[in-house]
């Protein structure tokens, strides 16, 4: 790891540092899913969807219908600030386990360009605001 | 009556939000969804001139909008799918940076557009001028703190040596993400392997343990709308981490807060500027409630299903009251 944690990403569901002793934090959601209570959970929550789904892609104010509905298989995963489901993981999110893990504030975010900030040359060149001068990386 | 006219972001597959448009449907409301990732790349059309912004070639003038509910925003940074986009699944670093060039013109021109209907006057649950600086959870302590919210004793710091001295002085001791995004983990066990000196990478919250039970309040525009014990074993580090939570099979347990706490979290709610917050609480065996954090952008309907709490219908009402 780069730092202190193991950060979530989208699609994986073990975000849990692999030297950590409370265990029980790292279970994968394919060993949750595996049959048996959890299959007949899971069936009865993608009833519950399709009830709570509606017909939404039909509604005319709808500007995207949904494509397809997603894969509930629990109800209490979503994605909350500085959750574990990062931006944007929730678009064709067959991910969403349950109904309490969904977006919060502030999730992953995935690999970030300004750790070797370029060299600025010219009094004229530098990073404003969305400027033009990416980070070049190159130190020059 | 005026039929009223909401505009949601977010994506229907998502659940909560599903039952929120349904249930705004319920109530005669007319809901506008607007996907802020798109649909296979396809973005809704906008056209912004002067004071009218226009979505979907003019179907969607902003002075037909009652009301905004932010459920999602447009990612800020290239997803997956701009790696799926290459063969191999990898992309170089120029590449990248044209993906994040696209991405973040739509994440600046959805935020921008939805800072505008708030100065409109368009009510908005929430606002992103006050959701992007409450996600901030160095920042987020800080406006609490003021508010005189009850908080754990709490360092930020990428020094080793001052989290060192900061879990020598506090005992048992948390660390958890500035930004968010992992579990919480104990700062004493990684003190004790000594893999502390990996803070260096990025400043990290430490804050006293707090043992007890994990609570999660809702409020909904100034008024607490449910407040539940997460029933996960007491002293679990992080509740997010529990398997009986992520599979679904967690119970909840009402609680009624005292009224010093409600206050606490109507005035957390007042001072970060949110009129829809989750809040996470810690209470001792002493009865004594720490505010850990604050959401604005909170998943419920577990709670809701399981303790029959009306939280998305109250959620509706008040974004129809708002209008």
């Amino acid at each position: 790891m780069i730092g202190l944690f193991n950060y979530q990403v989208p699609g994986q569901q073990n975000h849990t540092r692999p030297t950590e002793s409370h265990s029980t934090n790292q279970q994968s959601m394919g060993h949750l899913f595996g049959g048996g209570i959890s299959d007949q959970l899971s069936g009865f929550l993608q009833g519950l969807l399709g009830d709570i789904l509606g017909n939404i892609g039909d509604a005319p104010g709808c500007i995207f219908p949904p494509a397809h509905p997603p894969e509930i298989t629990t109800l209490a995963i979503g994605e909350e600030d500085g959750g574990l489901q990062p931006p944007g993981g929730d678009h064709n999110l067959p991910d969403i386990t349950t109904f309490a893990i969904g977006e919060e504030d502030g999730g992953l975010q995935p690999p970030g360009g300004d750790h070797n900030l370029p060299d600025v040359t010219t009094k004229a060149i530098g990073e404003e605001d969305g400027g033009l001068q990416p980070p070049d990386g190159t130190g020059k | 009556m005026t039929t009223k006219h909401i505009l949601v972001i977010g994506y229907a597959q998502q659940t909560q939000t599903a039952q929120q448009i349904r249930m705004l449907r319920d109530f005669g409301v007319k809901v506008s969804l607007l996907n802020p990732y798109g649909e296979e790349g396809v973005y809704a059309a906008l056209q912004w001139q002067d004071q009218t912004i226009n979505w979907s070639g003019g179907k969607l003038p902003s002075s037909s909008i009652d009301a905004v509910l932010v459920c999602a925003n447009a990612p800020e940074l290239p997803t997956q799918a701009a790696f799926q986009s290459q063969a191999d699944g990898k992309l170089d670093w120029a590449t990248w940076f044209q993906h994040y060039g696209v991405q973040r013109d739509r994440s600046d021109t959805l935020l921008s557009v939805l800072m505008c209907y708030d100065d409109m006057g368009i009510p908005c649950f929430n606002p992103v001028s006050k959701s992007l600086l409450s996600r901030r959870k160095p920042y987020q302590l800080h406006k609490l703190r003021q508010a005189n919210c009850p908080l754990p004793a709490t360092l930020i710091s990428n020094d080793p040596a001052a989290a060192t001295d900061f879990i020598n002085s506090h005992g048992d001791c948390i660390v958890k993400p500035a930004g968010g995004g992992s579990l919480t983990l104990s700062a004493n066990e990684l003190l004790a392997q000594d893999q502390l000196g990996q803070v260096t990478a990025a400043p990290a919250i430490f804050q006293q343990r707090i043992l007890g039970r994990d609570i999660r309040v809702m409020v909904i525009d100034g008024e607490v709308a449910s407040s539940a014990i997460i029933q996960v074993p007491e002293n679990t580090l992080d509740f997010r981490g529990n398997t009986d939570y992520q599979s679904g099979r967690v119970h909840y347990e009402a609680i009624t807060l005292p009224d010093d706490i409600q206050q606490a979290c109507q005035r957390a709610a007042h001072t970060l500027g949110l009129r829809v917050t989750g809040i996470d609480i810690r209470v001792t065996p002493d009865n004594e409630y720490i505010m850990l954090e604050c959401n604005s952008s909170p998943i419920y309907l577990d709670v809701e299903y399981k303790l029959k709490h009306p939280i998305t219908q109250q959620l509706c009402q008040a974004l129809m009251d708002a209008c």
